[in-house]
This record gives C-alpha cells, sequence and structure tokens, in this order.
C-alpha cells in the first residue's frame, strides 16, 4: 500500500489517495449494489418477464369491475383473512392481482402470512404464475444482499456506500477543473481515456450520485445509527412508534355486513374524482369495524399521495390525510422517495436508470483505472505485481462476470423445472453459481481474453433471452406487440440492446488485442503527442495522472 | 402544461451545449479560429448559465420543486453524455446540433402562444 | 521499549493501519455523539430531533474521515477525533444539566 501521498500535509494529494483506496477496497461490492439497484428501478417490469403466465389486463374494464372481480375471487379462496387487497393495473404493471394476510390463530400464533394470486380476468380464476424471485429479488440484493440475515447485509451495504460517499466527496476536491473537463473524452489512448471516461460518468450525474449515496445511507440509519435513538428514549419501540405508526383500526369481533369492494372503489371514485387507483383493500373484511383503504397510482409531488380510508360497512369517508411527523422526517421521507424513484414515469424512469448505469460505469472504470494506472507506470519492460495481475482479474472476473450472472437468473427462470422445490431459491442460487464461476475463470486466461469471453457470453445469453422466451413460452416479440403487452415486448428488445451493446465491447476488444504490437508503439508516440500538447494547450487543464506521478516518484 | 416542461427541457440543453463552445478547448476541435477576444467566450459562457438558471426555474414551476429537479437534472445528464458523444466522434456535427436544439426551443416557444389563447 | 515502539508507529504501514482504524471507529463514534448532540439540543418533537440527529451524522462522519487522511501524523489524526468527540459529548451532557 503505497502511502507517500499521506503524512505530507499537502491536502489534495491526502485525497488523491483516499480516493483511489476508498473506491478500491468495497468496489466490487459496490459494482455489485449499482448494478443490481439500477435494474431494480425496472423491477416491476422484470418482474412481468420473469411471471410469463400473468394475462396482462383487457382495457376495456373498468377499476370497479376489477375490483370486484379481485373481491369474487377473494370470497371464496381468503375466507377469515384479515387483510384483502386488490392490485388494479399501473402503466408499469399490466396484471390484476389479489393478496391476503392469513387469520393468525389466537392458540398457536401461527399465520398471519401474505399470499398473492394474479387473475385471468376472462375467467375470473388465478393464473399459475411459476415461482420466481423476478425483478423484486434482484432490487432487494443490492441493500440486503443474500445467503445471510438482513441487519448483517445492511451494516455490509451501509459501510460499502459509506465508503462511495467518501469517493465522492474526496473525487470532488481533487478535480480541480470539474467543468473544464466535462465533455472531454479522447478514445483510443489507453490510460488517458480510462481516466476521461471515468470523469464523464462521474461529474455528468454527480447530483444523481450524491443523492443515491447519502439516500442510501439514511435508509438504512436506523439499524446503522442506533446510539442516537438509544440516547433520547430508553425503549426504542416508544421513537418507532412516533415515527412510523399509522392509524390502527382494531376489529370488533362482531361481524356486520359490509360493502362491496367495488361499491366501495366507486365512492372513491366520486371523492377523488375519477382517478387511477393502485391498490384497493379492507382490512378486517366481515367485521363491524371494517375499513377500507384506497391508494391512488399517482404521487403527491415525489412524495405518496394521501389515502383514502373508508368505513366498510356504513360508506362513510373516516380520512384523506397524511400524517406530518416534523421537518426531520420530512426531509427523510424526501430523501427516501428521490432514492426509490417511484414517483418516475417511464420517460423519468429511464433517466434514472441512465444516471445508476452511469455510476454502475463509474466504478468499473475506477476499478480498471487503477490497474491501468500502475500498468503504465511499469513501461513496456516491467513485471507486474501479484496484487496488480489480482486486481486486473478479479476486475474482469466481477466487471464482466456479473453481467453474465445477472444474464443466467433469467435463463434460470425459463430453463428450470416449474415443480422444482424452492424454484425462486434455486434461481438465485443460478445467479450466484454463475458470478462464483466467472470470478474463477480469469485465473485460467489471461486478462485480455477474460475480458473478451466473458463480455461475449453475457453478450450471447442476453441477445438469445428472446428467442429463449419464445421457445419457452407463448410470447415472442410479435406477439407481445399484437397483444399490446408493451412491458413484455420492452423487456425483449431491452435484452436484444444489451446483448448488442455487449458484444460492441467485446469485438472492439478482440480488435484491439489483435493489433496489440502497433499499439505498444501507439503508448509512445501518445506519450510525445501529450508533452507536447501540454505546452501548446491554452487552457492548462488538471492532470490527474500526471498529479499522482509527480506524488510517487 | 407539457409544451412548457419541453420548453424548459430544451432550454436546459441549449445552455449546456453553449458551454462547450465557450470551451477554447472544445472550440478548437470544432475546426475554429480562436476568438480573437475572451468577451465573445464569456459572453456564451455566461448566456449558456442564464439559459440554465432560467430552464431550473421552468421545470420547478410547472412541475413542483421536487419533480421538477429530478427531470432537470436527469435530462441534463442525458443530454451531457448526447454532447460528449458528438464531441468525440462527430465534432463538426456539434454547432449544427446546438443550431437545431436552439430552434426547436424557438419553436416549442412559438406552439405555446399558438396553443394557449 | 518506548524507542521500539516509536518506530514501529512511526513505520508508514503502521500510520495508515492506524489512520483507517481512526477514520471507520473513531469516526464512526464521532458522528454519533455529534448525532446524539443534535438530537438533544434541536428544539421541537424529540422524534424530529433524532431524525434530524440521525440524518447529519453520516455528514459528521465524513468530516472526520477527511481529518484523519489530511492531517500529518496519525497520532494527530487520533487527538483531533478525541477532542471534537469529547466536546460533543460535554455539550449533550450540558443539556442534561440545564433539564
Amino acid at each position: 500500500m503505497s502511502s507517500a501521498e499521506l503524512g505530507t500535509g499537502h491536502f489534495r494529494q491526502s485525497m488523491n489517495w483516499l480516493h483511489t483506496w476508498a473506491g478500491l477496497v468495497l468496489g466490487w461490492l459496490l459494482y455489485f449494489m449499482f448494478l443490481t439497484g439500477t435494474l431494480g428501478y425496472f423491477d416491476e417490469e422484470i418482474d412481468r418477464w420473469m411471471k410469463p403466465e400473468i394475462v396482462a389486463v383487457a382495457p376495456t374494464l373498468s377499476h370497479v369491475e376489477l375490483v370486484s372481480l379481485g373481491e369474487t375471487y377473494l370470497k371464496t379462496h381468503a375466507e377469515g383473512a384479515s387483510e384483502w387487497w386488490v392490485g388494479l393495473p399501473t402503466s408499469r404493471d399490466t396484471s390484476l392481482s389479489v393478496s391476503w394476510k392469513t387469520a393468525i390463530d389466537p392458540d398457536t400464533q401461527e399465520g398471519g402470512a401474505w399470499v398473492t394470486q394474479y387473475l385471468d380476468t376472462a375467467t375470473g380464476e388465478a393464473s399459475d404464475a411459476r415461482d420466481t424471485g423476478g425483478g423484486q429479488t434482484l432490487y432487494r440484493m443490492h441493500y440486503a444482499l443474500h445467503y445471510m440475515p438482513a441487519v448483517i447485509a445492511y451494516v455490509i451495504t451501509s459501510l460499502a456506500a459509506f465508503f462511495m460517499l467518501m469517493a465522492l466527496i474526496t473525487g470532488i476536491v481533487i478535480h480541480r477543473r470539474i467543468f473544464t473537463d466535462l465533455f472531454t473524452f479522447r478514445p483510443g489512448k489507453r490510460q488517458r481515456s480510462w481516466l476521461d471516461m471515468h470523469n464523464i460518468m462521474s461529474v455528468l450525474p454527480l447530483p444523481f450520485h450524491l443523492m443515491i449515496t447519502y439516500s442510501g445511507l439514511v435508509f438504512l440509519m436506523f439499524t446503522t445509527m442506533p446510539g442516537v435513538v438509544q440516547s433520547q428514549y430508553a425503549d426504542n419501540s416508544e421513537f418507532f412508534a412516533a415515527v412510523f405508526s399509522e392509524p390502527s383500526h382494531e376489529a370488533a369481533g362482531q361481524s356486520a355486513a359490509s360493502l362491496g369492494m367495488g361499491e366501495l372503489a366507486a365512492i372513491a371514485g366520486q371523492h377523488w374524482d375519477d382517478v387511477v387507483f393502485a391498490h384497493v383493500g379492507i382490512k378486517h373484511p366481515g367485521d363491524q369495524n371494517a375499513v377500507a383503504e384506497v391508494y391512488k397510482a399517482g404521487f403527491d409531488d415525489i412524495l405518496d399521495a394521501p389515502i383514502l380510508r373508508i368505513n366498510a360497512v356504513s360508506g362513510e369517508i373516516l380520512d384523506e390525510s397524511k400524517p406530518d411527523r416534523g421537518p426531520a422526517a420530512g426531509v427523510y421521507e424526501v430523501l427516501v422517495h428521490l432514492h426509490e424513484g417511484l414517483f418516475a414515469n417511464t420517460g423519468l424512469r429511464w433517466l434514472y436508470f441512465l444516471s445508476g448505469m452511469l455510476g454502475t460505469g463509474m466504478i468499473a472504470t475506477g476499478m480498471i483505472l487503477w490497474t491501468s494506472k500502475r500498468r503504465q507506470r511499469l513501461g513496456k519492460r516491467g513485471i507486474a505485481g501479484r496484487g496488480l495481475v489480482f486486481v486486473e482479474k478479479l476486475n474482469a472476473g466481477a466487471i464482466a462476470g456479473l453481467l453474465v450472472a445477472v444474464a443466467v437468473y433469467f435463463w434460470a427462470n425459463r430453463l428450470l423445472p416449474l415443480d422444482l422445490d424452492g424454484r425462486a431459491a434455486r434461481e438465485v442460487d443460478a445467479l450466484f453459481i454463475a458470478l462464483g464461476l466467472c470470478l474463477f475463470y480469469p485465473l485460467m486466461r489471461t486478462v485480455q481474453r477474460a475480458w473478451i469471453e466473458l463480455l461475449g457470453l453475457a453478450a450471447v445469453l442476453f441477445a438469445l433471452l428472446p428467442v429463449l422466451n419464445a421457445l419457452t413460452t407463448s410470447h415472442n416479440l410479435a406477439s407481445s406487440i399484437g397483444n399490446q403487452d408493451w412491458i413484455m415486448a420492452s423487456m425483449d428488445f431491452s435484452f436484444v440492446c444489451t446483448g448488442l451493446i455487449l458484444a460492441y465491447a467485446a469485438i472492439r476488444l478482440w480488435r484491439r488485442q489483435h493489433q496489440s504490437k502497433p499499439a505498444i508503439k501507439s503508448v509512445n508516440r501518445e506519450r510525445g503527442e501529450r508533452s507536447k500538447s501540454h505546452n501548446a494547450s491554452g487552457d492548462s487543464s488538471y492532470d490527474p495522472s500526471r498529479d499522482t506521478s509527480e506524488v510517487t516518484s | 402544461m407539457t409544451a412548457t416542461v419541453l420548453f424548459g427541457l430544451l432550454l436546459a440543453s441549449l445552455g449546456l451545449g453553449l458551454t462547450p463552445l465557450s470551451m477554447s478547448r472544445h472550440y478548437r476541435s470544432l475546426g475554429w479560429q480562436m476568438p480573437s477576444k475572451d468577451s465573445s467566450q464569456r459572453a456564451l459562457r455566461w448566456s449558456g448559465w442564464l439559459l440554465l438558471a432560467i430552464s431550473v426555474w421552468l421545470c420547478v414551476s410547472f412541475s413542483g420543486v421536487g419533480l421538477g429537479l429530478v427531470w432537470w437534472a436527469g435530462w441534463l445528464t442525458l443530454s451531457a453524455v448526447v454532447f460528449s458523444l458528438f464531441l468525440t466522434y462527430r465534432p463538426g456535427w456539434f454547432l449544427p446540433l446546438v443550431v437545431l436544439l436552439g430552434i426547436a426551443t424557438i419553436l416549442t416557444l412559438v406552439s405555446m402562444f399558438l396553443v394557449q389563447p | 521499549m518506548a524507542a521500539v515502539f516509536r518506530k514501529m508507529y512511526s513505520s508508514p504501514a503502521m500510520s495508515v493501519t492506524s489512520r483507517v482504524i481512526a477514520a471507520l471507529l473513531g469516526g464512526y463514534v464521532l458522528a454519533t455523539a455529534a448525532g446524539i448532540a443534535v438530537a438533544a439540543w434541536l428544539p421541537g418533537e424529540k422524534h424530529n430531533g433524532v431524525i434530524a440527529g440521525m440524518l447529519l451524522t453520516f455528514t459528521f462522519w465524513a468530516g472526520a474521515v477527511i481529518w484523519c487522511f489530511a492531517t500529518r501524523t496519525a497520532v494527530r489524526a487520533w487527538l483531533g477525533l478525541l477532542l471534537v468527540s469529547g466536546l460533543l459529548v460535554a455539550i449533550s451532557a450540558a443539556r442534561g444539566w440545564i433539564a
């Protein structure tokens, strides 16, 4: 660990050191978190692709009709449940779903589990959706990881997020002329190009990177910063009650005939002037104190819209409000909502996705830059140390390997037998087995080859997903477009695009390897050019690579 | 309302597009002579900042503080990615692109007045 | 003995390790102390102060990390953290004395 930058009293050099190491140490984990988290912006869309049995709802049915359809199913299949919910189709989810919370047995304390079914609106029966983790499991991994208790995962991912925060802050400090370099990309110049790319991916979406990192920390602060709560409250639950409590409605224990869910939805429709709903539910159905809750499909700016509560027996509107918990809780809420981006419509969702992908690329290029800088310093004849080779191989295995692993997750969804025990868990196993194999693969190949082959594999796996979809289900691009099942069609189309982009990257690398001899010459030529261009350059740009070489030499 | 938001976003792109034009490095890569005075560069830079300021105000006042800022920041990121690609691989197309953006912005502004009365 | 200790401690590897521990553990303690001070003093509802304190912990922690790596020696890094943490604890305690 070269620490020559430390203890010199030069602030920027110390921060340069901190930037390098804070970024490297948990870089691969951060890459994992950023990639899976970014895919999470399309969690519901991925869910739809991974549950091909779901029948898209015909747009001719009204919301009230759909809610009544759901209620009919719940009445026959979920009697005695403590809560009934109907999930209505939205722009991101074309399905009609019902969920219920099974009653808790007072003697054994068993029950209380949530069950969800997707309904076919033509028959009113449940469509037999496969057991899959879907996009939700993929998205959950970015903060809860996998194969470990959630609390431990929260501490690990929070620590990684804090390293990210430090890398961002120090990155701003060391990047003196942040706006001068805003659009500068010089391709085909090895380390210089990696640095340019790293800068572009970091600086352009900097507000997003800062927001997503800080709000990520804030998301888990109740787990990671317990000391602050304990200092003011003898009992933690007192604090959480003050911050998170919802108005509770206990069951009366006496049965009463309540209004139908369709009628309750109609009441909400009148109250809100025919707004689109996302969820309609009843707590304690059939009880005298039954309460209906109606959620709008929209948002109040970026925050949750108010929930409408209706007395399910009398049809009287109880309240339509959001609890005001004070300014700090408000800031917390804003940060959490900015992080999740649930309010984003399709266009804004893609912008979120773009920013997240740039963040993923920022981490990947940062890791590559670390090795590229050290390679360049070695020169042509230098022999790379064990640490450098290790990081180079791990980079190839982790960065390209995770892309393979995500593709394998989708393949497993289509190829695993439908009646397999614990099928959803096996899908995730497939992802991590693939990732493990990819991490080992570069040990058997040269670094260059490993990159090309893993990227190529990921490209083929992604590009063929629509073919696999067509072969194993009744969905293909043409039929999806014909059925106006836009989410299924967009997913297939996005897979092909991902495959093409990865294939392009693999081919570029392959070409470069086959011109490796001229490439060495071009390094020398480039060096000459660079010193010249510095003399001629009118605007003396900041050059971090030059900065570090001065420091370490 | 949609036209206003579109106008705000186009204005943001235009403002950002003026920034590289004001930088000598990109100026040269576009194959032009350096301007004789710093003043024209400064004018470009300040009008770029001014347009960005106006656009953020438009986005916020028409989409709300939260949504407006998120749209504005996300849209600028997309614009900047596109600009970087053009400046790297098609520097000659950059000025026409900015001019095109300017025309689109003006057309949106005109359409706002045509639709509203 | 002291000479051996000083020599070991002044080695670059030890200095880096010491700074890393100071930044992570010491920084965390300082951040918690700062969060508690905010929670203790912020007017308004109690839970609101606690949330405000927690929201700010990461900013304080980041500041502490920067201090640990920017300062000239590892010993100074530790001393700085101790001083500020002590001050913050005293500030929180003062609230208790007044109330």
